[in-house]
């Protein structure tokens, strides 16, 4: 019988075939076994553990995470930021690279030209466009202060009036945060990660290329359908092409999530690992990463792991469920 | 109309990043250091005795100079070179004993301390090189390179910045301003920052990643697609998973692996796990196999083609395209690395350019000119191949982005 688990009842073709399946697959089942099943078992096992890499791990129990969750005042900044950064990074680079493949997709002359260019910030090398970033949002010299130099008092006006506007409608505290124009970037604590946003809204090539294939997937009768139906750009944006593309949508979503969880090198280059200033730039992974290689606390740092994976988990899940009925397949 | 319009503006936009990394790698630093936005490099230079041009680094006016009294001996005079707000720029330039009365010490003698320093005869000091003077005093011998100061007759002093040695009058005076780039970033840039160094080691690293990662997954991927035995699909979806699993969380443990191995501070960590396969690369290739045409297959293995000759000399030729973008993609990677190399290597003497270049940015925070020079070289490479490889590579991305 076909179905039979037991070997020993195999033929000499179907062991061979066996074998040599194994054979192939092999060097990934001990990769697998080697780099991710171990790991995962030794590091949930290290998170429990009291463990510096000189010594062994001595086991004590979810001492670990008691501390991170009731003591350590940086865990809960470092989520703090990596969420904001989250609330904000994602939607920016989403609805940008939306706009330009929506734009690129009017079939407009030279489009190779355009998307070569909004595509290529994305595969500089990320150690080099950071140190570029530094540069261009450095508060005295970098161009972007340059440029914003001549509007920046009209901006400070702006700012101080719906400030006082917000505080006096009650709807903002009265220490409400002074932001000073020309932003300060990296050197101030509320313009860290608006400066970091600002670098990832260059980066957004990737998901752009992925939004342009899936828009070009688009049927031009859907268009024309509606065209004649008297529907409006902006109604055919909204019933025909968001629908259309919602599945790409939202993967980049969740990925940009599952990335953001995991952003690190930007930081860690800016600020030198220390997440400064006041630790406005300390994310989640940052802080991770510190926690293991700088000060060596590799039990604490893979609770920390732990934690990250279980909250990548949730918040897929809920993204899948607040989206449910909202993503269109087509053919499902 | 307005479409034009707007992706105009947005590329414009898009392009200031680049645009500045490229000017400021060629401006001098008086231009870098500015409050206008300035796009052309531009820089100051004077004119040699050769009819060359020698940049000028940095201009030092001197405009502070102190007595003191130094074990017993009288007195010395101490010279600082300021820059115009008098914050010292080298801490002292030089010490040397009274010329004459301390009373008669006007600029005059100043200058003449000065010289003197430059000469030979003073107290020698590592940063400032002595200039030798040919003919009569008057001309100097400028060496190729950018710590060469001369003195002008003023009381300010220059630092200029030849390609080769050249010659220059004492006091050649007229400071010009002109639109030209420097390559003196870039000079500097490749030899402060051990450049060859490191891209050797990060094209080594970058090779052997490569052929691993290409055997290793098309290897797998031809047992998950072309073979067919028990179990082949639940490993496949199993693998799928796995590529949903944090680095975060894998990434401890796998350090204490190496590390008992003895292996930190090699590049075995960065090389050595490419043989294992990639889950997404194994993928990629997965789904090309899955369209060679299985008729073909049968046949080879009818005429008694062996399974390893099948994958060697008829699935691997027919899968240059994918190989090519798992190559690509896997170099671009490799190339990119940051957090491998900065947790496995520690000698500087190993480093790879992107954790060079983090170092770099960490040690000299303000020489921007050539933090941009290496950028622009990290950059390069990336863009060259990305536009012989265009297709390729887009189509990788789409490819990403539909695995989901």
């Amino acid at each position: 019988m076909r179905g039979s688990a037991v070997p020993g009842s195999w033929t000499n073709a179907e062991r061979r075939r066996q074998v040599l399946g194994l054979v192939f697959t092999g060097p990934w089942i001990v990769g697998f076994l080697v780099f991710a099943l171990y790991p995962v078992i030794a590091s949930f096992y290290y998170s429990l553990c009291d463990y510096n890499v000189f010594n062994e791990p001595v086991f004590h129990g979810w001492r670990n995470y008691a501390e991170l969750f009731g003591e350590d005042r940086l865990f809960w900044t470092s989520l703090w930021n990596t969420a904001y950064f989250m609330f904000f990074a994602i939607p920016t680079t989403m609805l940008t690279a939306l706009v330009l493949a929506m734009l690129l997709n009017l079939r407009v002359r030279g489009q190779a030209f355009y998307r070569t260019i909004f595509f290529l910030p994305s595969i500089v090398p990320v150690v080099a466009s950071t140190v570029l970033w530094l540069w261009i949002l450095n508060p005295r010299y970098g161009v972007a202060n340059k440029i914003l130099g001549p509007v920046s008092p009209h901006m400070q006006w702006c700012w101080d009036h719906i400030a006082a506007l917000l505080v006096w409608l009650g709807m903002a505290p009265e220490n409400v945060p002074k932001l000073s124009f020309p932003p300060g970037w990296l050197s101030n604590e509320y313009w860290s990660k608006p400066g970091l946003i600002l670098m990832s809204v260059w980066g957004v090539g990737n998901n752009m290329i992925l939004y342009l294939a899936g828009l070009q997937e688009v049927p031009r009768e859907l268009y024309e359908a509606a065209e004649m139906d008297g529907a409006t750009a902006w109604r055919r944006t909204r019933h025909i092409t968001l629908p259309m593309i919602s599945p790409i949508l939202f993967f980049t979503l969740v990925m940009g999530m599952i990335g953001t969880f995991q952003y690190f090198t930007q930081a860690f280059i800016m600020t030198e690992g220390g997440g400064g200033p006041n630790d406005s730039t300390l994310f989640y992974a940052m802080y991770l990463f510190n926690n293991a290689f700088i000060y060596f606390k590799m039990g604490y740092a893979s609770a920390m792991a732990w934690i990250l994976f279980v909250l990548i988990v949730i918040c897929t899940a809920l993204t899948f469920r607040l989206t449910r009925g909202r993503v269109y397949y087509a053919g499902a | 109309m307005l479409s034009h319009a707007a992706l105009i503006s947005l590329s414009v936009v898009f392009l200031i990043p680049f645009v500045w990394l490229v000017t400021s790698s060629l401006k001098s630093e008086s231009h870098l250091f500015t409050r206008r936005p300035e796009w052309i490099p531009r820089g100051e230079y004077v004119r040699l005795d050769d009819g060359t041009w020698a940049e000028v680094v940095q201009q030092e006016v001197l405009t502070r100079y102190e007595e003191g009294e130094r074990r017993g001996r009288p007195r010395d005079i101490r010279v600082t070179l300021t820059d115009r707000r008098g914050a010292p720029l080298l801490k002292e330039l030089f010490t040397a004993a009274p010329p004459a009365d301390i009373r008669d010490m006007d600029k005059g003698i100043l200058h003449d301390a000065l010289k003197a320093a430059f000469t030979e005869s003073a107290v020698p000091l590592p940063a400032v090189p002595r200039l030798k003077p040919v003919v009569d005093g008057h001309t100097w011998e400028i060496p190729a390179g950018d710590t060469t100061y001369v003195l002008r007759k003023d009381d300010t002093a220059i630092r200029v910045y030849t390609d080769a040695p050249s010659r220059m009058v004492v006091g050649a005076d007229r400071i010009e301003t002109r639109a030209w780039p420097t390559l003196r970033h870039y000079v500097k840039g490749i030899q402060g920052f051990h450049f060859s160094l490191f891209l050797q080691n990060t094209l080594r690293i970058a090779l052997f990643t490569v052929i691993g990662t290409v055997l290793s997954s098309s290897w797998v991927a031809f047992g998950f697609s072309i073979l067919e035995w028990r179990g082949r699909d639940k490993l496949f979806y199993l693998m799928l998973a796995t590529m949903m699993l944090p680095p975060q969380v894998t990434m401890i443990p796998v350090f204490v692996i190496f590390k008992s191995l003895g292996w930190c501070n090699t590049y075995l960590p960065l090389i050595v796990p490419s043989f294992f396969g990639n889950a997404f690369f194994i993928f990629l290739l997965r789904q090309f196999f899955l369209t060679i045409p299985r008729d073909l297959i049968d046949a080879a293995r009818v005429d008694g083609c062996s399974t390893f000759r099948i994958y060697w000399q008829i699935v691997m030729p027919l899968s240059v395209p994918a190989l090519a973008t798992v190559a690509l993609f896997t170099f671009m990677w490799s190339w990119n690395d940051f957090m491998g190399p900065l947790i496995y290597v520690v000698d500087e003497a190993k480093y790879t350019l992107s954790l060079g270049l983090a170092m770099f940015k960490g040690r000299f925070a303000s020489r921007y000119g050539e933090m941009m020079a290496v950028s622009v070289l990290l950059t390069l490479p990336i863009i060259v191949l990305f536009f012989f490889t265009q297709r390729t590579f887009i189509q990788g991305i789409k490819t990403s982005g539909m695995k989901g």
